[in-house]
């Protein structure tokens, strides 16, 4: 198409990265986001032979065994005690599985990186939407099993899910968008995650309950971010109540604060990624 | 016809880290032991290179290893920004690269599976995929192995399946680097048909080679780069010549 006239030029380099621009890169990328997305899947379950029914199996045996180690040897029985449990644990491995895949997604996709130009931002978050489809797949899956053989009615509070799980998925943003980069400078930063998530597994109440932890420990579990969300996802599906009004400040809180702090880093280095890689 | 690249006096400077300070290990102990601070060698890949291209012309770059033709493609593509100087773009045009064929293909995916995956990387929508998808294929010439896993591919197959793709994205300015390094007579010659269709159609090609044949066929002016500054930007039988005289080889002939 021959061009009449002077074609407007602009410099990509200027104007700083924003929050709003951050926006509008993954707006404008949503094919790429959804082909990463589903390559992840495809691959997750090509050539197994289970395929998603290993996704069911692995949270229930886990159940399982912490059912064993709790409700039998150390003798601490709690009515509905796998169904308790499920709940949190779905919800934490979503949050780690996200945490630890995002540690790659910078530093091991350096051939795409190096190729093409496209937000950077773009490869943390669909690791995050691929265990976040993993997440709701498994769920849809489990929860109308736990409902129905603990003989519990699924309550109006249900409907709130989505909305805490929206926090969560900012908060689990924000995370990957901090370790991806965090990665890709120093390489210790997996090391250091593993020791990190199991800290935060156990001060996070998924396999005991809050009430159970001595009033002067709780501003400890306060602290960990994983904490109000699996206090609420506890009274939306398993107690069949609202949560109160501290944890819906806690979920919003961690998430939206630390998805802004997160985009804000990742699009203030994300220039220096490709030669850091 | 107007200016669509406009590179203005452009210099870029890396960091060359001989005491990797992506290991937490070298900042800790480098706060205490001056000797364990990470170690930067600066080196300028480019410096102040100043170009312009206008719509429909090709642009060869040559010059040796090292001479900062990557570096320049890549400041074009938007993937480094320049340390100095600025780099001019159309707002609205749509840039393609050819720095790497194939670029996130992944082995367990089938063909088309990649071409979608791989169209998808450099920013084509679903529906504009679909459209392409048959001329990609019949491009490739694979079409019978398009349901098998790109494992099973040879290296060979899997360039085309690339390069395919590449050349049916028709973007408005082409970046293309040595692509002619690698693969045989025969993708070679399908390579030099694809850019000489989309000379034919007024579009602006920026081409890094090492093969003169290639640079004849192909642009209508060349740019020459040593040690990261430009010597020589002007007709293509001058330019080569230069080059020659450059590197001490014989002159190139024709085939």
């Amino acid at each position: 198409m021959p061009s009449a006239g002077a074609r407007q030029l602009v410099d990509r380099a200027a104007g700083r990265p924003s929050l709003l621009s951050g926006l509008r890169a993954v707006l404008s990328h949503r094919e790429l986001i959804r082909n990463l997305v589903l390559k992840d899947l495809k691959l997750k379950y090509r050539g197994s032979v289970l395929g998603f029914l290993w996704s069911i199996v692995n949270p229930l045996a886990t159940v399982g065994v912490y059912t064993f180690a709790f409700n039998y040897v150390l003798n601490v029985p709690q009515p509905g005690f796998p169904f308790f449990l499920l709940v949190g644990l779905l919800a934490w491995t979503f949050f780690g599985n996200s945490a630890i895949m995002s540690t790659g997604a910078i530093v091991d996709n350096g051939s795409l990186i190096k190729a093409v130009r496209f937000p950077r931002l773009i490869l943390p978050l669909a690791t995050v939407l691929f265990n976040l489809a993993q997440y709701l797949l498994t769920i849809i899956v489990l929860l109308p099993l736990m409902l129905l053989v603990y003989r519990r009615p699924a309550s109006l509070s249900l409907l709130l899910f989505p909305v805490f799980l929206l926090f969560q998925v900012a908060l689990t943003v924000g995370v990957a968008l901090i370790l991806a980069a965090a990665t890709a400078f120093f390489r210790d930063v997996r090391h250091f995650l593993e020791l990190a998530l199991s800290l935060l597994f156990w001060t996070t109440p998924i396999i005991y309950t809050f009430n159970q932890v001595p009033e002067r420990l709780r501003p400890v579990l306060l602290w960990s971010p994983m904490t109000p969300f699996a206090v609420a996802y506890q009274h939306l599906f398993f107690y069949g109540d609202w949560p109160d009004a501290a944890t819906w400040i806690g979920a919003a809180a961690y998430g939206i604060g630390v998805l802004l702090i997160g985009v804000h880093w990742f699009l203030s280095v994300e220039e220096q990624l490709l030669e850091r890689i | 016809m107007s200016v669509l690249l406009d590179i203005q006096a452009v210099s870029k400077r890396f960091h060359i880290r001989h005491n990797r300070a992506s290991e937490l290990k070298v900042k800790f102990l480098g706060m205490f032991h001056g000797h364990h601070r990470e170690v930067l060698e600066e080196f300028w890949a480019l410096r102040d290179v100043s170009l312009n291209v206008r719509s429909g012309e090709a642009v060869g770059v040559i010059g040796r290893n090292g001479s900062g033709k990557s570096t320049l493609l890549r400041l074009v593509a938007g993937l480094y920004s320049p340390t100095r100087g600025r780099v001019l773009v159309p707002a609205d045009a749509r840039i393609g690269t050819m720095i790497e064929l194939g670029v996130g293909f992944h082995p367990e995916l089938s063909g088309r599976e990649n071409v979608y995956l791989n169209a998808a990387v450099n920013g084509l929508t679903r529906r504009e995929i679909g459209a392409l998808y048959p001329a990609i294929v019949e491009y490739s010439g694979l079409a019978p192995f398009m349901d098998a896993p790109l494992k099973s591919y040879s290296s060979g197959m899997q360039m085309r399946l690339g390069f395919s793709v590449a050349a049916n994205l028709d973007p408005e300015i082409l970046l293309l680097d040595e692509i002619f390094a690698v693969g045989d007579a025969e993708f070679q010659r399908q390579c030099l048909e694809t850019l000489a269709a989309l000379r034919a159609k007024d579009r602006t090609i920026m081409f890094v080679s090492h093969v003169p044949d290639a640079i004849r066929a192909l642009c209508d002016r060349v740019c020459i780069l040593e040690h990261g500054r430009l010597l020589f930007d002007g007709a293509v039988e001058e330019g080569l010549a230069f080059y020659a005289d450059l590197t001490h080889a014989e002159p190139p002939v024709s085939a």
